[in-house]
């Protein structure tokens, strides 16, 4: 199998990918792809998507929705089954799992003045919680058909090449 | 017609498959503090059946086949438990305590009180014994299988069948958990 990697996948993670392949003695180019980021040659209905965290696609589904939502369009127009693997840690193995992630950024704190003392206040009230983005993401995952798949970042070679593997033998 | 959204993620009518009674591997999905209706602290304890239980991630299966885009996790993997005495209000609740108890004898840990106590829970192990409860819903009286109580892990194996619960004698122990709140109703699938 030869898999082909984004020109724009993000050097630095590109970097410790590659190492994993190379373990693993998995051929790959560099070449831009229509959608997504790691596709094999011998099948290319099939593409994944690499987020490093749900923070990542916390970003996806709010402020970046809009180029977000055309990307998983322009893969279902085409007939392209597009997984998305976030590569978030150990905690977060399934979307059930995201249900019950606890948003770091909705405990940050900062100190400021209020008439004159200072007050402890919350940073990112608002932040998502991982019941919204649980909701958001089940959302996509109907609507576009859209699988997400969850791993750790020292799994994230050897799970891409699970993945392209397992459909290239069915 | 065409065929309706979902209409192959449906559970038929009557497929619905009980936790089985006595003991069960479970693991702690989450755990948060809320306040009671009646504004008393207490925390809420969502689980699963674990991996090696005799009914694998049972929740999170009908959590996953439940499609109603405003669900929340199975009213009956939750639980909600007062952690004050309610009649002594400078005493702990025992069953508060058995819970923590029970989670630190099942991972050799120790609960560490203060900021961020909750997370600490978060894929812990613990045992939990199921039993008959008779529950009272829309006028109707349903006889469920629910989480009597929480037991260390290496006690599920040799955990009997509580006696059931029923709303007329009052038999079976009085431990318990707190009322399920009102709203959980359409979280219970009969």
């Amino acid at each position: 199998m030869t898999i082909q990697v984004d020109t724009r996948e993000h050097k630095h993670e590109w970097e410790r990918i590659r190492k994993q392949f190379d373990c693993a003695g998995v051929d790959y180019i560099r070449s831009k792809l229509w959608v997504g980021d790691y596709m094999s040659l011998d099948n290319p209905r099939l593409i994944i998507d690499r987020k490093k965290d749900l923070q990542e696609l916390i970003g996806n589904v709010t402020q970046q929705h809009e180029r977000f939502v055309a990307e998983l369009i322009r893969a279902k127009d085409k007939g392209i089954q597009l997984i998305i693997l976030c590569e978030h840690g150990d905690d977060i193995q399934s979307l059930t799992d995201v249900y019950f992630w606890d948003n770091p950024r909705l405990h940050m704190t900062y100190w400021h003045t209020v008439n004159g003392k200072p007050r402890k206040s919350l940073k990112y009230p608002k932040a998502t919680k991982g019941e919204s983005l649980y909701r958001s993401l089940k959302t996509i995952e109907q609507k576009y058909g859209v699988q997400f798949v969850f791993c750790n970042k020292n799994d994230t070679g050897a799970e891409i090449i699970r993945l392209l593997e397992v459909t290239d033998g069915e | 017609m065409n065929k309706p959204q979902g209409y192959d993620e449906v559970q038929l009518g009557g497929d619905f498959t009980p936790a089985e009674l006595g003991g069960h591997h479970m693991i702690i999905k989450g755990v948060r503090e809320e306040k009671s209706k009646s504004g008393k602290d207490m925390i809420v304890v969502a689980f699963d059946f674990a991996n090696h239980d005799k009914q694998p991630n049972y929740f999170s299966k009908l959590f996953e086949e439940d499609i109603r885009p405003d669900k929340k996790w199975p009213n009956t993997g939750t639980q909600y438990i007062l952690t004050m005495d309610s009649k002594d209000a400078n005493k702990a609740n025992r069953t508060f305590k058995s819970f923590i108890t029970s989670v630190e004898r099942s991972n050799n840990f120790q609960v560490e009180w203060g900021n961020n106590f909750c997370e600490q829970f978060k894929g812990k192990r613990v045992g939990g014994v199921f039993g008959i409860v008779e529950e009272e819903y829309n006028g109707n009286v349903k006889k469920k299988h629910r989480l009597r109580w929480f037991c260390e892990d290496a006690k599920v194996d040799t955990a009997g069948v509580p006696e059931p619960k029923l709303l007329n004698n009052g038999s079976g122990s009085s431990n318990d958990f707190t009322s399920i709140p009102a709203d959980a109703g359409d979280e219970i699938p009969f």
